[in-house]
């Protein structure tokens, strides 16, 4: 009996954070892709598969940032239940593409995400972080990251650090939640190759950030 | 000379009965029925999609909006029967919601207050003249010639 | 052609007030008693021709026929179009009663520039077709005339409605063909039968 009250308690626990409804932006550069990638824009329960296509009204603020800084917007189509746009990553250096939800009455987005890839190795943290709004910045190059390493993470509200929770969903493994104190960053600990998902709330926004994790080199694909 | 007048006056008035004006008022209008919507956290759905299915016509909503800032979409049923109300947040969360409506058909034909067009040409036209003919008249008796 | 309550601002329509007065005062001191009727029956005509929709696309357009009235009525055109058009707005709400001073304007002083173009070509030549060419061009001139006021009535409120106002100007093709057609032909019918009324030397201040 004490068995089955605690399988039911941790299948509860296990469907409720499978059932966090997230939306999110990933962006896909591939190994030969002579400098074209392509971003969705993505929403459901099963990071990183969408699942739900977003009500296309709700979309705005749909920009790529170079590593130059120049930015560039981009707009998608529904193909299925992913908005997806091919784009242009043409050098190497951070690439930040970011997208938000908006109700058209309101005056401030309810939902931002944002994406970070680095390409060619030439990697730069000052670049992850925009100083506006709630978001999540990594306090490491994402390019070395290695499995095992400790990722630290903060959350910030125009460019201040703030507590908050980190909530994790990584492509492969168990989803888990950080905690981020004032002074303290979260420890993200990468234990798995592929794309990660982090999401945090703030006084009703939420901010949502993808990145991926290499795999070492002759070690299994995903 | 005099006859075509008549005759032109008679044609314009019969084509005009036909025609149609056009301008908008509006008066307020109070009561109603509808539906609030929340999250599961009990925060209101802002500003999302609202469909509105009539009884019996299930195919195309009769009214379509978004809910309001406090979650509320309403609207002023005109018969009885089960009223649908839709909503959607676009972002993956929809909701259903049936109202069964007797007794509470609260939407009026509109009255005609307004007078009818025929009447309103009629009178219009002789109004006209009527203004016309009191100015020649003031205009006859301030020159004196009135009553010669 | 009418403006609707509500869209102008309160300068615009302070200033078609002061307008339309100034050009009633002229007609109704201009207006003799032997002109009385003629200028009712034109009123007449005005207030009943705005009723006749011609369909357009996916709007309807209306006659104006104040070319004809400007032609025959000259500045007494002021005080017939602005009665008319107090009675649309009173009997069907069509325009408004704080707008009537710029409807006033935009109707008849196009009728005053008709009336004094039709005088100026009239008096060199009389012939049917000219007549007839003329007063046609000028119905539809008036249409114009109005039509470019009422954009630069709208554009003066500082609203965005100038696209709009230009698509009133365009909808308006077809009114200013068919106003054109009726003015032509009214002023042809007019020569036949009462010349003197068309008369350049007819003298505008009562006798």
């Amino acid at each position: 009996m004490r068995t089955a009250s605690w399988l039911a308690t941790a299948c509860l626990f296990c469907t409720a954070t499978a059932h966090a409804h997230e939306h999110w932006v990933i962006a896909e550069t591939g190994a030969n892709t002579n400098g074209r990638g392509r971003v969705c824009i993505c929403s459901g329960h099963g990071f990183p598969r969408s699942d739900i296509l977003l009500a296309e009204r709700l979309l705005a603020d749909m920009e790529i940032v170079g590593p130059g800084g120049e930015s560039v917007s981009y707009k998608p189509t529904a193909q299925e239940k992913t908005w997806i746009a091919d784009v242009a990553f043409d050098k190497p250096g951070v690439w930040v593409v970011s997208f938000a939800l908006k109700k058209p009455q309101e005056e401030h987005p309810v939902y931002q995400g944002r994406c970070l890839i680095v390409l060619g190795g030439q990697d730069d943290p000052n670049h992850y972080a925009s100083g506006k709004g709630l978001e999540i910045v990594p306090g490491a190059p994402l390019s070395s990251l290695k499995l095992g390493d400790a990722l630290p993470i903060s959350i910030r509200l125009d460019g201040t650090a703030v507590e908050g929770k980190i909530a994790v969903t990584p492509e492969k493994g168990s989803a888990s939640f950080l905690s981020r104190g004032r002074d303290r960053p979260a420890q993200l600990r990468i234990q798995s190759a592929g794309a990660y998902l982090l999401t945090t709330s703030h006084k009703g926004k939420t901010f949502a950030l993808t990145f991926s994790v290499a795999a070492p080199p002759g070690a299994g694909e995903r | 000379m005099r006859r075509c007048v008549v005759h032109m006056a008679l044609v314009w008035t019969c084509a005009a009965a036909a025609a149609h004006g056009h301008g908008i008022t509006a008066d307020r209008v109070d009561g109603g029925a509808g539906v609030r919507a929340v999250y599961d956290d009990g925060t209101p759905v802002t500003f999302s999609e609202a469909r509105l299915f009539a009884p019996g016509k299930e195919d195309k909503p009769v009214l379509t909006g978004t809910t309001d800032r406090d979650g509320c979409f309403m609207f002023r049923p005109d018969t009885n029967g089960v009223w649908r109300v839709t909503i959607d947040d676009g972002m993956g969360h929809a909701v259903t919601k049936d109202l069964q409506l007797d007794g509470q058909v609260i939407a009026h034909k509109p009255e005609r207050d307004r007078m009818p067009k025929r009447y309103g040409i009629v009178t219009g036209l002789a109004l006209i003249f009527g203004v016309f003919g009191w100015f020649a008249f003031l205009r006859l008796k301030l020159s004196g010639r009135a009553g010669k | 052609m009418h403006i609707s309550e509500g869209v102008l601002s309160g300068p615009v329509l302070a200033s078609g007030a002061v307008l339309a007065a100034v050009g009633i005062g002229v007609g109704l001191r201009r207006m003799s008693v032997a002109s009385t009727p003629r200028t009712a029956m034109l009123s007449a005509v005005f207030f009943v021709g705005s009723l006749i929709h011609i369909p357009f696309g996916p709007s309807n357009v209306h006659l104006i026929l104040n070319g004809i009235a400007g032609i025959l009525l000259g500045w007494t055109v002021f005080p017939a179009l602005a009665v008319a058009l107090f009675l649309q707005a009173l009997m069907f709400q069509f325009g408004g009663l704080t707008v009537l001073g710029v409807n006033t304007v935009n109707m008849a002083l196009p009728g005053v520039v008709a009336y004094y173009l039709f005088r100026l070509v009239f008096g060199i030549a009389r012939r049917p077709g000219i007549v007839f060419g003329l007063a046609a061009i000028l119905g539809a001139l008036t249409v114009l005339l109005s039509g470019l006021m009422l954009t630069a009535a709208l554009a003066l409120g500082g609203r965005a409605f100038l696209g709009v106002a230009v698509g009133i100007v365009v909808a308006h093709v077809p009114v200013m063909i068919a106003d054109g057609l009726v003015t032509g032909a009214a002023a042809l019918f007019i020569l036949k039968v009462r010349p003197d009324l068309l008369e350049p030397s007819r003298p505008e201040v009562p006798t």
